[in-house]
């Protein structure tokens, strides 16, 4: 409906168009004009009816002078010539009628008045010359004889006849008077008369004329025809106005109808637009509602996103950012309002400089679309971190635009590390399982023959010492001989500690065996008790207190009270803390350093632990790590087998406890052995062998 | 009671005339002589009014062309020349001097009393004052004028302009000239003659003679042609009823026939007024009579066909000399300095 209609405009313009058109011609055309004519034609005649006045006044001689006579014809001619120039534009027909009339008319005036000049002209001469025969007849008539006042009288006679109805054969009968007089010797005074008398019966009868003439002048009957004309004129302009208002009324009434059909229309209009409001307005709770909606959803994703920890960032083909989500703040340090803009390339360690000429390719967004990339990121402080690149495209309108979510795997991959390095952790420990498995083997087969060895070697020995005196006796008897390709004085002395070599090496291969077997042993087979440590130290005090008095002279236990029981293999703790504290007194350089033993509870009682400390040579820190390890020592010289930690920290983990070290080379060292109160039962995983 | 006859007859002149144009006319005649049997005869001779009522600034001004010689063709002639007012308004030549001295003119008739004449010219070719006044102005024998020229001039001159702007909405025209022209014409009257003293009651006006001129003037029949405000400019009467005047000079001057062309009008000029008749010789068309006895014996003979006795006609010279009346306050005389 935005289209402007421009139909019923066109209609009602054209419709107000023609009523304004017949309106001006309803309109009686020409009304001042009519009227204007109309009262000049009526003054014509007041005028004309003024004039033969005043002519009929003047032949009558009541007329004193002429000029209001002359006047009114003059003012006569100017009207009828008035009358013409307003009537000179004609076009219509019953104009040129009317026009011509009035030249008619003019005419007739002008004819009049030229008549009406001579009959002034005449009857000025004859007033004058009847006034002259008169006075002169008077005169002549007092003065004459009485032969010629006959002849005058007669004359006097046929005047007075002749003026009062003048005839022509009066006239004549003057005229032969007159020529008899004026054949008569007579005074001046006759010929005057004469000349008057002439005068008066020429002059006479042209007056008289003029005058017919003057008043036959159809001055009236024109001005009859013109307003004749003239109502006929108005009566067809009026019956044309009527017909125009007749056609004012029907268009009018047409106007109406149409306003009518129109204002049905709008009606009809107005009605439907209040239903499209309606449902316009339900239309826009809609969409406000749907609107809500989505921009609670639009809030919902932005939370989403913003909540997400990887950076979600878009960029246009321009590789200008254009969102920036919280993640990536949080990511990058750097604020949306700092990055909306920025080239997305600086934000990658080692950006290619056609990235996105690349990307740009409809290709290579599809190949991007699926995979994603692994790559290097600079944060704020420029510290490089590694990402995971995940970019999509998408399209908005013509533009086209990236996303690409980022993911920062600096910690997956340092569990990556953690789980190879466990892996590899895990690898040593089978290893170490099936060393101990092939040393428990090994070590059965090895004990055989040392056992034999052992054995056999106490036996040499008897039988050494046995034939000593033998040898003795014959060394008395025969002197120096060889024994074993060596001279029997230096064997003498050697043998014995050859054997007992022998032996002591047995030992320690039983000793290491037996040790491997613990090592190795599997568990299980012990009985779990309740115990009280302190009684285990005490026990492990007392089985070692020769190995104490040799070592130090400052050795203390502080034992705390009413530690509570704990549950596992005593003998087997009582063997961890033998050997801790075998360990402790061995790191002693000299007696004057002491070694304590201490029990108490940690952790709000809920652990408890057994301190050995001495101010033994310490560890070293890179050694710290290791103890544990099967086979580490530092005591190979002095028969150290390595095992004696490792063995222990097998055993306490079978009992849910675990040993720990801390340690300053030269100061000293703290081995603590630590048991949770209510120690998890062991499992197979724990256990190494 | 004019009035009211005039009312009656024109509503009888409305209801009669549908009937018979021949009976209206003959109630006419009846009612005007009934009418006229009651009224008074008014005289034949009137007074001239004291006063004109007209324009004031358009006076002036049409009295500042009428002396500019830039209204003719040469810039050597205004209405003045011919018409000095401080000498009866004439140039008091037998004949009026033609542009090319060539031309035969006729005489130079007063320009006083003008707008009470009905006919001017001697041959009363027109009937307006506007009209004679452009018609004089454009002659090519008296001032030769061509308006498109005379517009031009009359331009740039700037107190024309002015003063035409200031007076008239449409400023200097044709029309606006004559009209200026005209309404100073109108101006040109001069009331206070004696005889109008005497008509308006002052009987000592006029002395015993005078009084016996002006009855002679009427009884003779003087009055007959001589009437009106102006004692005549109002009709046309041939020169020379009885008997041709004498010194009568060629060519023959045909007068009004050669206006209407009938041949009754051969000869026949208009009556002249006789106002100012004392300081307007010479007389006459052709200005043939030198002086007033002159004039006088002439019409009294040739007009009316009588010889006048010395006496009566001295008696009707004193009273034409009455007929002098004043102009801007002084009586009208003339001037010997531009009359030679």
């Amino acid at each position: 409906m935005t289209v402007i209609s421009w139909q019923p405009r066109l209609i009602v313009a054209g419709l107000l168009l023609a009523l304004t058109y017949l309106w001006i011609q309803s309109a009686s055309p020409e009304l001042e004009r009519r009227n204007r004519l109309q009262s000049t034609l009526r003054i014509i005649e007041l005028r004309d009816a003024e004039l033969m006045r005043d002519i009929l006044l003047a032949r009558a001689g009541l007329l004193a002078n002429y000029d209001a006579l002359t006047k009114a014809g003059q003012e006569l001619l100017r009207l009828s010539q008035s009358l013409q120039t307003d009537l000179q534009p004609a076009n219509a027909d019953a104009e040129k009628l009317m026009g011509k009339l009035a030249d008619q008319l003019t005419a007739t005036v002008q004819d009049g008045l030229v008549q009406i000049e001579y009959l002034k002209s005449d009857n000025a001469l004859l007033r004058n010359s009847v006034m002259s025969f008169d006075e002169i007849g008077k005169t002549l008539r007092t003065a004459a004889r009485p032969g010629d006042t006959a002849k005058l009288g007669n004359l006097w006679r046929l005047m007075f006849s002749f003026m009062d109805s003048p005839r022509p054969e009066l006239a004549a009968e003057i005229r032969q008077e007159l020529d008899r007089l004026a054949g008569l010797p007579l005074p001046d005074d006759y010929r005057v008369l004469i000349a008057h008398g002439r005068l008066i019966i020429d002059v006479s009868p042209k007056v008289d004329t003029l005058l017919r003439q003057i008043i036959a002048q159809p001055i009236v009957s024109r001005v009859d025809d013109l307003q004749q004309a003239l109502r006929q004129y108005s009566d067809s302009v009026e019956q044309q106005a009527e017909a125009y208002r007749l056609s004012l009324y029907l268009v009018a009434l047409v106007l109406l109808a149409y306003l009518l059909y129109q204002f049905v229309l709008l009606r009809a209009s107005t009605l439907a637009l209040r239903r499209a409001h309606a449902n316009l307005q339900q239309e826009t709770g809609e969409r406000l509602q749907a609107e809500s909606w989505l921009r609670e959803s639009e809030a919902r994703l932005r939370a989403i996103t913003d909540s997400a920890h990887e950076a979600i960032i878009s960029t246009d083909l321009q590789g200008k950012i254009v969102s920036w989500n919280q993640g990536a703040q949080l990511m990058f340090g750097f604020t949306a309002n700092r990055m909306l803009g920025q080239p997305f390339q600086q934000l990658l360690a080692n950006p290619s400089p056609d990235f996105f000429e690349q990307i740009r390719d409809e290709g290579a967004i599809n190949r991007l679309n699926g995979p994603t990339l692994d790559s290097i990121a600079l944060s704020q402080d420029r510290s490089a971190f590694p990402v995971e690149l995940s970019l999509s495209s998408w399209t908005r309108g013509t533009e086209r635009y990236l996303t690409a979510i980022i993911r920062d795997i600096s910690a997956r991959k340092h569990l990556e590390e953690v789980a190879r390095q466990q892996e590899l952790q895990l690898i040593q420990a089978n290893k170490m399982t099936a060393l101990g498995t092939l040393v428990s083997g090994v070590a059965h087969e090895i004990n055989n023959p040392n056992q034999l060895i052992l054995f056999n070697s106490g036996l040499l020995a008897d039988i050494w010492s046995d034939a000593l005196e033998i040898l003795e006796d014959r060394y008395q008897a025969s002197g120096e001989f060889s024994l074993g390709g060596l001279p029997y004085t230096e064997m003498r002395s050697s043998a014995a500690v050859l054997i007992r070599d022998v032996k002591d090496g047995a030992k320690r291969i039983e000793r290491i065996v037996a040790e491997l077997k613990n090592y190795a042993r599997p568990p299980g087979a012990e009985a779990q008790v309740s115990f009280a440590i302190n009684e285990v130290v005490d026990r492990a005090v007392r089985l070692l207190k020769h190995l104490i008095d040799q070592k130090t002279l400052h050795f203390k236990t502080e034992l705390s009270e009413a530690l509570p029981l704990l549950r596992g293999d005593p003998q087997q703790v009582e063997q961890v803390l033998v050997n801790l504290l075998i360990n402790a007194l061995e790191a002693l350089p000299e007696p004057q350093k002491s070694v304590s033993v201490a029990t108490k509870l940690l952790h709000d009682g809920r652990q408890v632990c057994v301190e050995v400390r001495d101010e033994g040579i310490g560890i070293a820190a890179e050694h710290i790590e290791q103890l544990c390890d099967p086979f580490f020592t530092t005591k190979q010289a002095k028969g150290g087998t390595g095992l004696g930690l490792a063995i222990s920290a097998s055993l306490l983990r079978a009992q849910g406890g675990r040993l720990s070290f801390s340690s300053e080379p030269g100061q000293g060292t703290c081995a603590r052995v630590i048991f949770p109160l209510n120690p998890i039962p062991a499992t197979e995983v724990n256990h190494a062998m | 009671m004019k009035t009211g006859f005039v009312n009656h007859a024109s509503t009888q002149a409305n209801m009669t005339q549908k009937r018979n144009p021949r009976l209206f006319l003959a109630e006419c005649i009846g009612l005007a002589l009934s009418v006229a049997v009651q009224a008074q005869t008014p005289e034949p001779l009137a007074s001239l009014p004291l006063k004109v009522d007209l324009n004031a600034p358009r006076v002036v001004l049409g009295q500042r062309l009428f002396h500019d010689p830039q209204l003719s063709d040469q810039g050597q002639r205004s209405c003045a020349s011919c018409h000095p007012l401080d000498s009866g308004g004439m140039d008091g030549k037998v004949r009026a001097e033609s542009a090319d001295g060539v031309s035969l003119l006729r005489n130079t008739p007063s320009l006083f009393n003008v707008s009470f004449n009905y006919f001017f010219n001697w041959d009363g070719v027109v009937t307006t004052l506007e009209a004679h006044t452009e018609k004089v102005m454009l002659n090519p024998n008296i001032m030769n004028a061509k308006w498109p020229e005379l517009i031009e001039r009359l331009r740039a001159v700037p107190d024309y302009v002015d003063a035409f702007s200031r007076i008239y909405p449409d400023g200097l025209t044709k029309a606006n000239v004559v009209d200026a022209l005209s309404n100073f014409e109108r101006s040109l009257v001069t009331p206070n003659a004696r005889f109008d003293r005497f008509l308006r009651g002052d009987t000592a006006a006029l002395d015993a003679e005078e009084q016996q001129g002006y009855r002679l003037f009427n009884a003779l029949g003087c009055v007959a042609c001589h009437q009106g405000v102006n004692l005549g400019g109002n009709l046309f009467q041939k020169f020379g009823i009885f008997g041709t005047p004498k010194g009568e000079q060629d060519p023959v001057d045909e007068g009004r026939y050669n206006v209407t062309g009938n041949d009754r009008d051969r000869g026949v000029f208009r009556v002249p007024s006789l106002r100012n008749v004392a300081v307007t010789a010479p007389y006459f068309h052709d200005g043939r009579a030198a002086n007033l006895e002159a004039a006088v014996d002439t019409m009294a003979e040739h007009q009316l066909g009588k010889r006048l006795a010395t006496k009566q006609r001295d008696a009707i010279v004193k009273f034409l000399n009455t007929l002098t009346g004043e102009y801007a306050g002084r009586a009208l005389a003339v001037n010997k300095k531009t009359n030679p």
